[in-house]
């Protein structure tokens, strides 16, 4: 999967965001109206796209969307 | 055959805990972040002194002086939810005595939760399907305000105390069952320190019935895995497409968790019950509650088929389609 498709369909997963608003180099606690259940989001995102449960440390140590990417990618070689 | 809901009630506690009661205890917190994480504006505690079986029996006198005659002709009685009187002998039938019930009455105590209603439906659907029961009175009740820690502010911010009754007939509308169980997440939402394995430890005088526990990541994950699956069997096993229901009904878990699965299936908000502002999560009265509050809403209407889920501690899940 690239960054693109990646970015494209983690934003469909948060009803609020207008198409196109989140981009690979975005923080993704910038997300408008970001809380811990935004996180649990991305979790369950990436379970279910990766069959991969991400860890605290894996959310403290990403700030973009592209590092998420990357950690995600680095877990699933 | 099938059942169908003849009469459906609830009771909530009167005492009230509201937000800023739970900022004024844990500073750190903030008012307006508990609502939008969790959905809730209030949730109820009952007092030590009046415990579950003492709320579901008043949920059900309050029924029966308006309809006496209903005493004489309950031959059924499930007790779903935790906090029971004894370990032995089940609850249910100590409230069929105090009910003043007819003795030619099952009665059955189902430990369950989240999935708690669905069961009680699902056994109750074998009972008046087999003709060992014409009339069934199904209760649920919990007291998660017993169990939980005083510090543990996420817990306080989501579970009530809650009881409710149904009771339930036999019909010939839909009414086919998906159940699951799956033991290995049990660990992720559990009351320790309540049962044999693990007894009561008297040196924690914090808490008298053990002590809830509660991994949220991994029970919004167990949902997000099961419950999509889950509700695209049932329509499969009743034979239903999406559009033929009327209004779908989840155990209300938390708002924010039921947003993210009726996006996921791609259900309207007008058909999706998610709403537990003023009561919180009442765990196996959730279910009842949102029906209740859908027919006194005039949201949903004799004849509507309506898919019921329950999903949470065990890992356990079930879901069932009604008509109305």
């Amino acid at each position: 999967m690239s960054i693109e498709e990646f970015t494209t369909l983690l934003e469909a997963e948060f009803d609020e965001l207008p198409k196109g608003s989140l981009t690979p180099d975005m923080a993704y606690r910038d997300i408008e109206g970001w809380s811990s259940m935004h996180a649990l989001i991305i979790v369950a995102f990436v379970d279910m796209h990766f069959d991969l449960v991400l860890n605290t440390s894996d959310l403290t140590n990403a700030t973009t969307i592209r590092d998420l990417y990357q950690i995600v990618m680095e877990k699933t070689k | 055959m099938s059942l169908r809901i003849e009469h459906i009630e609830y009771y909530l506690p009167d005492n009230i805990i509201t937000n800023d009661d739970l900022v004024h205890r844990f500073p750190h917190l903030n008012a307006e972040e508990i609502y939008r994480t969790t959905g809730v504006k209030e949730r109820r505690h009952t007092t030590p002194e009046f415990i579950m079986s003492n709320m579901v029996v008043q949920v059900v006198e309050n029924l029966f002086s308006n309809l006496p005659e209903l005493r004489n002709e309950i031959d059924g009685i499930i007790l779903v939810g935790h906090g029971y009187d004894y370990r032995a002998p089940v609850t249910s039938a100590i409230i069929q005595y105090k009910l003043k019930l007819n003795n030619n009455c099952i009665a059955l105590d189902v430990p369950h939760g989240c999935t708690g209603y669905i069961n009680g439906l699902a056994i109750s659907n074998g009972l008046l399907e087999t003709g060992t029961c014409n009339k069934i009175l199904l209760l649920t009740g919990d007291t998660p305000s017993y169990v939980i820690a005083k510090d543990n502010s996420e817990l306080l911010s989501i579970f009530s105390d809650s009881a409710s009754l149904s009771i339930l007939t036999k019909s010939s509308n839909y009414c086919k069952f998906v159940v699951g169980t799956d033991g290995s997440g049990y660990q992720n939402l559990m009351v320790h320190s309540s049962g044999s394995i693990e007894p009561y430890n008297i040196s924690d005088t914090r808490l008298k019935y053990g002590e809830m526990v509660m991994n949220g990541k991994e029970i919004f994950l167990f949902a997000v895995r099961t419950v999509p699956k889950l509700i695209a069997d049932t329509l499969l096993k009743n034979n239903l497409n999406k559009d033929d229901i009327a209004y779908f009904v989840f155990h209300q878990a938390n708002s924010f968790m039921l947003d993210v699965l009726r996006r996921k299936l791609k259900i309207e908000k007008e058909r999706f019950f998610n709403d537990i502002t003023f009561t919180g999560n009442t765990v196996s009265s959730s279910i009842p509650i949102a029906l209740k509050t859908l027919m006194e809403q005039q949201k949903i209407k004799r004849g509507d088929k309506l898919l019921l889920a329950g999903f949470g501690l065990g890992y356990t899940w079930g879901a069932t389609v009604i008509e109305l």
